[in-house]
């Protein structure tokens, strides 16, 4: 009986460490959405009010109509668009390659896979801005793209290689004894069971480079091509902070990737699992 | 299940065993003949053109003057090496980096693992719960910085009403104007940021651990902290290290974040290595300098690489 109790106390007090963790994870996001909606004068009061009062949309209105945020949005979503395929083409082959082909030098492809997976960004960031301006790329899609896969391609790799590593290969051994050769076991057999794996990692990918801001600020000078980040962080950079439309663009920039990930979380989380439970 | 799939490759299956289908074993012989190797062709290339030729050239140029506006390029030697050992903004960079570092990291972990546990129950209300733990690990960096800037604003700040509060921080003030609390508060925005990631490794870690162990240790009597400390903590050592190591990569290496937050101020208090490439390089164009200090964030990174593969093992990464 003593031992019921203190089972059912435990269940109450991993509730109350629930909610805090909770609140410490979502109440800035709450905050954000909250102050977007907020006219001047609740948004500036002393102390700040913790429930919304009045509802308004007039910060949404400005940031969509009186700046280029929208322009901002459509280049995020080619930029992270196209930065996805171009992973996922390589990640897919090449996590392929790697788990179901022993390679001369296997070792050695494999760290190098994993140490560009954790290389510091600015090591890149001199290097790839100097070779994109001899090739006349600084301030177009391309140029931010290539330099976006440096960080999403080795980030789908490495998943993907623990996702393939979990599909048993008899399916493929058996589809081959049926006739079907190598490549058709590859695009007919594993990559359809890979699919919602493969397109969940891409998307991941996707938000990776919807989310980056250190290579777009230095390749994106110009109006016409920058992406949602850099538009975002020029409200501060002017003396006097916007509050109400950086909150309303910043929810804006939010939406999309929460939403993204709540779907395909359940398949991320698989992954992590996956090269969790390896070694 | 360090054989893995690879492994397997070499057993051979039941519906492969029959002479019929002995000629067609022989594609999958390990080393995949030329067919193998096109698949890696597209990483290869990768591997070559944006990581190899990239990091060469980096440290190419940390060799040399190179004087941007003019495009002129001259051969100096190891001499902005030498001169880094002796810039006091290098090391107190290199200072705050290490904090910066250890706090994250440290914090992740150990909030990580808490939640972890406190979520490691079954039921349909749990997988929401970790599904909602898990946004701030995919907020964009931006919103992020400009969030926690906003409720850390001076006057208007709802952290910085409840600091006051309870006395800790001056009336009107924001921890980001602050030498002595900019970084703890940049520290906290990290933690936030990188714990939902520990928690789910943690967590997939925690589904791994035979239930046997726990229904024989409740035989024997043992209670939730015995349990704890017996059973689930010797079981987290090996992901433990795995997580120290990939977030501590994360962090020193981490760049949007901190600068979005601080821009490496007030005074260069949270100025760390990152944030000193960027401002040497497209802030005062000294392209050599920036590269040699950015080499010397790679040589680390690579070295903690190299001592997480040793440790790790040779058999798989």
């Amino acid at each position: 009986m003593v031992r019921r109790n203190s089972r059912l106390g435990l269940a109450g007090l991993r509730w109350v460490g629930v909610l805090g963790l909770l609140t410490f994870a979502l109440f800035p996001c709450y905050w954000m959405l909250v102050s977007s909606l907020r006219p001047a004068q609740e948004l500036f009061t002393v102390p700040p009010r913790l429930l919304p009062g009045t509802v308004t949309i007039q910060w949404y209105e400005v940031v969509l109509k009186a700046t280029q945020m929208p322009r901002y949005f459509l280049n995020s979503a080619l930029i992270s668009t196209v930065s996805m395929i171009v992973s996922l083409v390589i990640a897919t082959l090449g996590a392929y390659g790697l788990t179901r082909f022993r390679h001369a030098g296997q070792r050695l492809l494999l760290l190098a896979v994993l140490s560009s997976y954790v290389l510091p960004p600015v090591l890149l960031l001199l290097p790839l801005y100097l070779t994109l301006g001899k090739l006349g790329l600084i301030n177009t899609y391309a140029g931010v793209i290539v330099t976006h896969v440096t960080f999403t391609a080795p980030f789908c790799l490495w998943l993907l290689r623990s996702f393939f590593q979990t599909i048993p290969l008899d399916l493929e051994e058996a589809a081959m004894v049926d006739g079907t050769c190598r490549l058709g076991a590859f695009i007919r057999i594993a990559l359809p069971l890979a699919l919602p794996a493969v397109l969940s990692t891409g998307l991941f990918g996707f938000i990776l480079s919807w989310n980056e801001y250190l290579f777009a600020s230095v390749l994106l000078t110009g109006e016409a091509r920058k992406t949602v980040p850099i538009g975002i962080a020029e409200f501060i950079v002017q003396f006097d902070i916007r509050w109400g439309e950086v909150m309303a663009a910043s929810s804006l920039a939010t939406i999309p990737v929460v939403v993204l990930f709540a779907i395909i979380q359940r398949h991320f989380v698989r992954g992590l699992m996956a090269g969790a439970i390896k070694g | 299940m360090h054989s893995g799939p690879t492994g397997s490759a070499v057993r051979p299956s039941r519906a492969a065993v029959g002479a019929v289908a002995f000629g067609r074993r022989r594609n999958w012989s390990p080393t995949g003949g030329y067919l193998g190797s096109l698949f890696l062709v597209p990483t290869l290339v990768f591997l070559v053109v944006l990581i190899a030729y990239p990091v060469a050239y980096n440290f190419y140029l940390s060799f040399q003057d190179y004087n941007y506006l003019l495009g002129v390029s001259r051969f100096v030697g190891p001499r902005h090496y030498v001169q880094l050992l002796y810039d006091p903004v290098f090391w107190r960079s290199l200072a705050n980096n290490l904090v910066w570092t250890i706090g994250g990291v440290g914090g992740q972990l150990v909030l990580g693992l808490a939640a972890a546990l406190l979520v490691d129950t079954p039921g349909r209300g749990m997988v929401v719960v970790r599904t909602l733990l898990l946004i701030p690990y995919v907020v964009p960096a931006i919103a992020t910085a400009i969030t926690w800037r906003w409720m850390f604003n001076d006057f208007y700040g709802i952290l910085s009403f409840v600091l006051t509060a309870v006395g800790l921080l001056p009336p009107q003030t924001s921890p980001f104007a602050s030498v002595e609390l900019a970084m703890p508060a940049a520290i906290c925005v990290g933690i936030w940021r990188g714990f939902p990631f520990a928690m789910i490794v943690y967590w997939a870690a925690l589904q791994t651990i035979p239930a046997a162990e726990y229904e024989a240790a409740q035989v024997d009597g043992a209670g939730t902290l015995q349990e704890f400390w017996n059973i689930t903590l010797p079981h987290l050592g090996h992901i433990t290290l795995v997580l120290v190591v990939l977030r501590t990569l994360w962090m020193f290496n981490y760049f949007d974040l901190l600068y979005l937050l601080t821009k490496g101020g007030p005074a260069g208090a949270t100025q760390h290595l990152p944030i000193l490439v960027y401002i040497t390089s497209f802030g005062l164009f000294r392209f050599g300098e920036a590269a040699a200090i950015a080499g010397l964030m790679a040589v680390t990174a690579g070295l903690i690489v190299t001592l997480y593969v040793r440790i790790h093992g040779p058999k798989e990464l």
